[in-house]
């Protein structure tokens, strides 16, 4: 066959369209391969033949020919994958309904080859989510995840409808095509890309429907969050001479790319979604958490949490070593400088900004593996001690002080719960691992009142411990004491109360967006007096009247 | 108690042997072995003899691993386009996704040409196919100018990049791409045998540091070295 002319060069996009568009078939077919073998893997050559879309789509409406189809519609998709003019060319030639009608098609290898060319398409955030979700399209890729004789196929269903599962309603419509036990049936399968892409797929309202599966579906995600672990692992030891390696031992948002330089591990996207699953799965339920733990899910989520938290310090400590040299010199200087202390100031704005985006790009893993803590933490003590062994206290108490308020809120929460009716060992760990000022920052400093709220639980927790006045005065520097005396300054109590209890009156009046503002201020009163009270009964606790 | 290099222990060859002769290893084990490394590597034919004179289960279907040989074949007789064809259609997303698989690939494209003696051929595919792909990549950058150096010589074959011309670059490509193949299906990538080796070279070196012993030295035959010698 004649890749490449004698002379060296490639075909010329003319010469592709006149063999697409002749008359002789197998002139025709010797076109489209060529094109299809040109284009796959070739960043450039996919460019440069982007116009060659509606002849392409032009073959796959009006021929009947398998092998024609398969080299057209396989063309197709390479033109779309990672080319954002290719994928704007196939929908605005309505190139989406061409796809689907040839996925119809009875010819096996012109499913499997339309499939895998959907994936490609769809793995663009501009390919038309909603054109897949109409009945008969959906049902065609729902009925298609159940090939077990094929799991190309099925893994490519899966992943487009991963891919189109970016709202509520969209999750909805999945689910009641019956998407959900045919996920189930691929979460079990033996190639961890069809699991991969099961995951992808099963989010939002198809999870809550995972449920009944859940105990034959846990320990598989379990697994795909021990082979991303093991592959980040060991990627980072093949890698070591790459500067990918330096990238990711250096932040999250790294770490993923490293996942995906890697391979192995699969796209990242899944890997947000296996703790938010888990989480979800183990919600209050003692048979799936002792389930979890017997998997060593706990060692994963401890280690997931640590390594987010490590990254989460590293970008932060250094995106502010600007902010830290100005402020370590504004603070040496003996004048009180006005203008040297504002651009210290700004300095550290400016860090904290960029660290908080670097921190907000890390979202809901996160959150979730945190969120997931929390529930393991709780009263069942039997799942509490792996995980305490594990060392979640560390990991959690990093985590505290993340930019995130829902990160912040959940660590605290855990801690919470790990330090309800603990054991001494434990209370000592929590109070070597957490230090005065940053706990003190939660319990008054925090924007988030349901922080401060955490905080106070745990200020409680550690109060009626065993730890003991002499102890906690000490951990807190001789602090502890004066600072809930000054939150509960009887005059600063009665005014909060006052505030609290007067603002009911006059709202009658207003219009509803202030009457929704004094709402809230109203319940953030409430919330103060709520926590007042609570650090007295803490100081009640400690002996001190 | 740390070891010291004066006191490490040694270990004669009469003493090594009869330990060596102790150990029991399963007939059905190697068998395995043998059937696992052919079926890795697409010795289709081959496994299917040894299945019918050993007993052994191939593990996979034969069959499908039909391609995965056609397609090793066609690299190794340097028919790379037909290679790159039957993959594509075997699954798309192989070179989609493997840059520097694919580099490798249109890297031995050129190789042929330059076998081939078509300098000017050569020198427009390189241009337009692989220069493109280097740009962002150093190292793939570094291999393509080696490639190009091959025409600098009369005799490429036997200039200090010749290496790139002998037959053995052909199997270092057809072993990539039918690792990758292997991979994209969910299988191993490589024999377990290979990995045994592994272990037992790491293992041998682990011990180097305590004892003198006879050591394998040539991993082809299995020949034990000499202790004293």
């Amino acid at each position: 066959m004649a890749m490449v002319a004698r002379n060296g060069n490639g075909p010329s996009c003319q010469q592709l369209e006149e063999g697409l568009k002749s008359s002789d078939s197998s002139t025709r077919l010797q076109a489209v391969r060529e094109l299809k073998n040109t284009v796959i893997g070739n960043r450039f050559k996919k460019q440069q033949f982007t116009g060659l879309v509606p002849a392409l789509l032009e073959l796959l409406t009006s021929s009947s020919d398998a092998d024609l189809l398969v080299q057209a519609v396989a063309a197709l998709g390479s033109l779309a994958y990672g080319v954002d003019d290719g994928v704007r060319a196939i929908v605005a030639c309505n190139g989406v309904a061409g796809i689907v009608g040839v996925l119809c098609s009875s010819n096996e290898r012109v499913v499997a080859a339309a499939a895998r060319s959907l994936k490609l398409l769809y793995q663009s955030p501009l390919a038309p989510r909603d054109a897949l979700l109409q009945q008969p399209v959906l049902l065609r890729l729902v009925s298609l995840l159940q090939q077990p004789q094929h799991d190309s196929v099925a893994e490519a269903a899966a992943s487009v409808l991963g891919h189109c599962c970016t709202s509520a309603s969209q999750a909805s419509s999945i689910a009641a095509a019956g998407a959900v036990p045919a996920l189930v049936q691929l979460l079990s399968s033996q190639r961890r890309s069809c699991q991969e892409s099961a995951v992808e797929a099963a989010q939002q309202e198809t999870a809550r429907q995972l449920l009944p599966a859940c105990l034959s579906v846990l320990p598989r995600l379990v697994r795909l969050l021990a082979a991303a672990d093991a592959a980040a692992a060991g990627a980072g030891v093949s890698h070591a001479a790459t500067p990918a390696a330096a990238a990711a031992a250096a932040g999250s948002p790294a770490y993923r790319a490293l996942l995906g330089l890697a391979g192995e591990a699969g796209d990242s996207r899944y890997l947000q979604q296996v703790p938010l699953l888990l989480a979800l799965l183990m919600d209050g339920r003692p048979e799936l958490l002792q389930l979890a733990m017997d998997l060593d899910a706990i060692k994963l989520l401890v280690k997931l949490l640590s390594s987010k938290a490590a990254a989460a310090a590293a970008a932060a400590t250094t995106s502010q070593p600007d902010a830290t040299a100005a402020a370590a010199k504004a603070a040496s200087s003996s004048k009180p400088a006005g203008t040297a202390a504002a651009k210290a100031r700004a300095a550290a704005a400016a860090a904290a900004a960029a660290a908080a985006a670097a921190a907000a790009d890390a979202g809901a893993s996160e959150v979730a593996a945190a969120g997931a803590a929390c529930n393991l933490l709780l009263g069942f003590s039997s799942v509490r001690q792996p995980l305490i062994k594990a060392g979640a206290l560390p990991a959690l108490s990093s985590l505290t002080a993340s930019m995130l308020p829902e990160l912040r809120l959940y660590a605290a929460w855990a801690l919470k719960n790990a330090s309800h009716e603990a054991e001494p060992e434990v209370q000592q760990q929590l109070l070597q691992e957490m230090s005065w000022q940053d706990f003190r920052g939660l319990l008054v400093g925090d924007h988030d009142v349901r922080v401060q709220e955490q905080a106070v639980g745990l200020l409680q927790n550690l109060c009626k411990g065993a730890a003991g006045v002499e102890q906690l005065t000490a951990w807190s520097g001789n602090e502890l004491l004066p600072l809930l005396e000054e939150q509960l300054e009887p005059a600063l109590y009665s005014s909060l109360a006052a505030a609290a209890a007067g603002d009911g009156s006059s709202s009658s009046s207003s219009s509803g967006a202030a009457a929704d503002q004094q709402q809230q201020q109203q319940q953030h009163l409430k919330a103060r007096l709520d926590l007042c009270e609570r650090l007295q009964t803490a100081l009640e606790q400690l002996g001190v009247k | 108690m740390p070891p010291t290099t004066a006191s490490k222990k040694s270990i004669s060859n009469e003493q090594w042997e009869a330990k060596l002769a102790a150990v029991k290893v399963a007939k059905e084990d190697m068998n395995k072995l043998v059937m696992n490394f052919l079926v890795t590597e697409g010795y289709v034919d081959a496994a299917r003899t040894f299945e019918q004179e050993s007993g052994t289960a191939p593990g996979v279907q034969l069959g499908g691993i039909t391609d995965r040989m056609q397609v090793r074949q066609a690299v190794q007789s340097g028919q790379v386009e037909v290679a790159i064809d039957k993959v594509n259609d075997m699954n798309p997303e192989i070179l989609e996704e493997q840059a520097a698989l694919f580099f490798h690939l249109q890297q031995q494209r050129l190789i042929e040409l330059i076998r081939q003696g078509q300098t000017e051929a050569a020198l427009a595919f390189a241009q337009e196919y692989l220069a493109p792909q280097c740009e962002d990549d150093e190292a793939l950058l570094e291999e393509l100018e080696r490639t190009v150096s091959l025409l600098a010589f009369e005799q490429p074959a036997t200039s200090p990049v010749g290496g790139l011309m002998d037959v053995v670059q052909r199997q270092k490509t057809a072993s990539e791409l039918n690792a990758a193949i292997l991979a994209s299906q969910g299988q191993e990538k490589e024999p377990r045998l290979l990995l045994l080796l592994k272990m037992m070279l790491w293992a041998q070196g682990q011990l180097d540091e305590k004892a003198s012993y006879p050591r394998l030295t040539d991993l082809a035959t299995a020949r034990l070295s000499q202790v004293g010698s």
